[in-house]
């Protein structure tokens, strides 16, 4: 599923490795549901164009912030707009901001469908990485740990490297006097 | 003084379904007369949490989610999250005033934060 999304949207093929291979990383955990979950939803959203009606409605003069309301203007049930509803705020692309002001947080103009599409995969891909950070540890002596593993394929080695050569360069910058934790990065054959 | 849990909510594919069958249970009425067409039960009974049905998406499982009341919502899901939870949905101020947030607790359970418009 990620990976058909993942071409119709045009990502790179790996990017969608990325995708997945975050998917596989933490299998049968709770991040693991939640990616699935959210993912599921992203497929939902970017679907079904009730999504983007909701958020274009926002911003209409006359807008009324009443799931009634909403639901009559879009011929659409009740349950139908809060189903909507729950995975647009889950996702972080509307807000209710106050009890009478719906808010549009996903950046985008609605004329632009690719950009609307792309932002909802972004969306995605943040709380993904944020649900995967949310997964560190703590350690011994009350120390946070974390730990992860990706597995990729030979050809994106070199832009792993690449990546990992600027990370090695910009945590260098980080160095202090006091040595209390320390990052180690390996690669190594999957096996 | 801890918090309290104030209300629980139904998670459901088929809500009117399992309203109907809530309300035959226990004598339960529903009322949707709100900005959210939420499905509020109401147990007539004076006691216990209030509660509702919300409709499941199809990617979703039914489920009850716990809401606890809290007195500033942002500030415990600041809390819930240096604890090892992580947020599922951010604070909300819904139409009729309220304002709610969902968070999985380090198990994965959802709970829902909750601070009622007349508090």
């Amino acid at each position: 599923m990620i990976k058909n999304l993942g071409e119709r949207l045009g990502l790179r093929p790996e990017e969608i490795e990325a995708f997945i291979a975050r998917e596989r990383q933490a299998a049968d955990t709770v991040v693991s549901r939640e990616i699935r979950w959210l993912t599921m939803e992203t497929v939902a959203l970017l679907s079904d164009g009730s999504h983007r009606a909701i958020l274009e409605m926002t911003s209409m003069e006359g807008f009324v912030p009443d799931t009634r309301w909403v639901a009559r203007a879009l011929d659409l049930t009740v349950d139908e707009v809060n189903m909507a509803l729950s995975r647009l705020t889950r996702l972080g692309l509307l807000e209710m901001a106050t009890a009478n002001r719906w808010v549009d947080r996903s950046e985008v103009g609605h004329s632009n469908g690719d950009g609307f599409a792309q932002q909802v995969i972004r969306r995605l891909s943040e709380q993904a990485r944020r649900l995967s950070a949310s997964n560190d540890e703590e350690g011994p002596g009350g120390k946070t740990t974390s730990a992860a593993r990706i597995e990729i394929g030979a050809a994106q080695l070199p832009a792993l490297m690449e990546l990992i050569d600027r990370l090695r360069r910009e945590a260098e910058d980080l160095q202090q006097c006091e040595r209390e934790y320390q990052l180690e990065i390996k690669i190594a054959p999957v096996g | 003084m801890g918090q309290p849990v104030l209300r629980w909510q139904i998670i459901s594919k088929n809500p009117d379904q399992t309203a109907d069958f809530y309300c035959r249970l226990f004598d339960w009425t529903i009322n949707s007369d709100n900005a959210l067409g939420y499905r509020m039960i109401e147990t007539s009974s004076g006691r216990g949490a209030e509660g509702g049905v919300w409709p499941c998406p199809p990617e979703g499982q039914a489920t009850v989610v716990l809401y606890v009341a809290v007195d500033d919502v942002a500030t415990y899901v600041e809390k819930a999250r240096q604890l090892g939870g992580s947020v599922i949905i951010p604070p909300q101020k819904l139409p009729d005033g309220d304002e709610m947030a969902l968070i999985y607790d380090p198990e994965g359970l959802a709970v829902g934060l909750f601070k009622p418009a007349k508090a």
